[in-house]
């Protein structure tokens, strides 16, 4: 019995003397702080601008089809154009008592607001993606859903452009054409996404 | 009673003899005097140069380092106008500013909201290809190890926001690494 009570004065010293080494070890933690501040990718529509604001009414052939002249002003000034920037990401466009055949042109402008350089990746009209392609992105809509087209839009440039932060924009047109399939006394609304990304995210086509 | 007497006397006698001839033994006793002055472990964060993998003409984007004075322990590494599928890097220090080798022997996985939106690595350029670090890695007095710090961000961050991160690097002396 004695025996084992001393053994436990053993014991503890040499608990203590192991608890004192794992002590005893030198050591130092050095720390990595990091901050990381994201920039900000966007754009806005600085201009706006169309043909036909008023005046004589301009005509093209289906699918802006040659030869040139490509549309051609007619004699008669019965249907209009606007455009509005409605919001810095919004450009509104209206076509007042148009009908089959009108053609019209619309211009818009932008600014990279952001922070980082963008490209101008796609074009999406109603659905229909377009990519910087050598076929033309032309965009036929059925936007009654009557099952026959009702005006085409060809998207003519700027895909795949390039704008630093503070850059403006070249010239962003597309074409409207009105189609023989569109109602009478009716409204029809289309919309054109513009998509820009990330300049080191593009992905050529 | 007399003779009792004379031998009580001689029996001090004896005694004090012997007693006499212990004091007067030759002694002389040895001193060692040990005096341990402990080194120093200590370690200092450096700044390093930074780059990215942005090129020339798309330079909008940084990321820099620096160590607070009176902070040796910390590196601030702040990167800016972050965006995704960017690689910065950033080079750092530890440099032994103690008196004994010392061993880097732990670096922490990174944590902060930084970590569920990108990565951040530690490592170097081995031959032109990165590659994660190996611990331990020594570092005699004086001396620095130079680390790099990659960091990417991917689609999931957000724009117009602040992530951290944390790392905490471990140094112990040189013997008692693992």
């Amino acid at each position: 019995m004695h025996r084992k009570y001393s053994a436990i004065p053993i014991l503890l010293v040499f608990a203590l003397t192991m608890i004192g080494l794992v002590y005893a070890t030198w050591s130092q933690n050095l720390y990595i702080n990091g901050t990381v501040n994201t920039g900000e990718l966007d754009w806005e529509f600085v201009g706006a601008s169309c043909l036909d604001t008023s005046g004589i009414d301009y005509h093209c052939r289906d699918g802006f089809a040659g030869p040139p002249p490509l549309f051609w002003m007619g004699d008669k000034d019965v249907g209009s154009t606007s455009v509005e920037i409605t919001d810095v990401h919004t450009v509104t466009v209206t076509l007042s008592n148009v009908y089959p055949c009108y053609y019209t042109s619309v211009s818009v402008y932008a600014q990279n607001t952001g922070t980082i350089p963008l490209i101008i990746d796609k074009v999406i009209i109603d659905g229909h993606e377009f990519r910087k392609t050598t076929p033309p992105a032309i965009a036929q809509l059925d936007l009654d859903g009557d099952g026959d087209y009702d005006v085409e839009i060809w998207w003519k440039n700027a895909l795949g452009t390039q704008l630093h932060p503070g850059d403006y924009s070249d010239e962003m047109s597309f074409w409207v054409h009105v189609l023989q399939g569109a109602p009478q006394g009716e409204t029809l609304s289309f919309t054109i996404k513009i998509v820009a990304i990330q300049w080191n995210e593009y992905v050529p086509p | 009673m007399k003779s009792k007497m004379v031998a009580a006397f001689a029996l001090v006698m004896i005694a004090l003899m012997v007693a006499g001839f212990a004091y007067a033994t030759w002694t002389q006793d040895l001193y060692i005097s040990g005096t341990v002055e402990t080194g120093d472990l200590d370690a200092h964060m450096v700044a390093g140069d930074s780059w990215d993998s942005e090129p020339d003409l798309k330079d909008y984007s940084d990321i820099y380092c620096y160590v607070e004075e009176g902070e040796p322990y910390t590196l601030i590494v702040v990167v800016e106008n972050a965006y995704p599928c960017i690689d910065y890097y950033q080079e750092f220090g530890i440099e032994n500013t103690g008196t004994i080798p010392l061993n880097i022997t732990s670096i922490s996985e990174p944590t902060g909201n930084f970590t569920d939106v990108g990565t951040v690595e530690v490592g170097t350029f081995v031959d032109g290809k990165w590659t994660l670090v190996e611990l331990p890695i020594q570092v005699e007095p004086g001396d620095t190890a130079w680390l790099i710090l990659h960091v990417h961000l991917t689609n999931e961050a957000e724009e117009v926001s602040t992530y951290v991160f944390k790392i905490t690097v471990t140094v112990a002396q040189w013997n008692l690494a693992p």
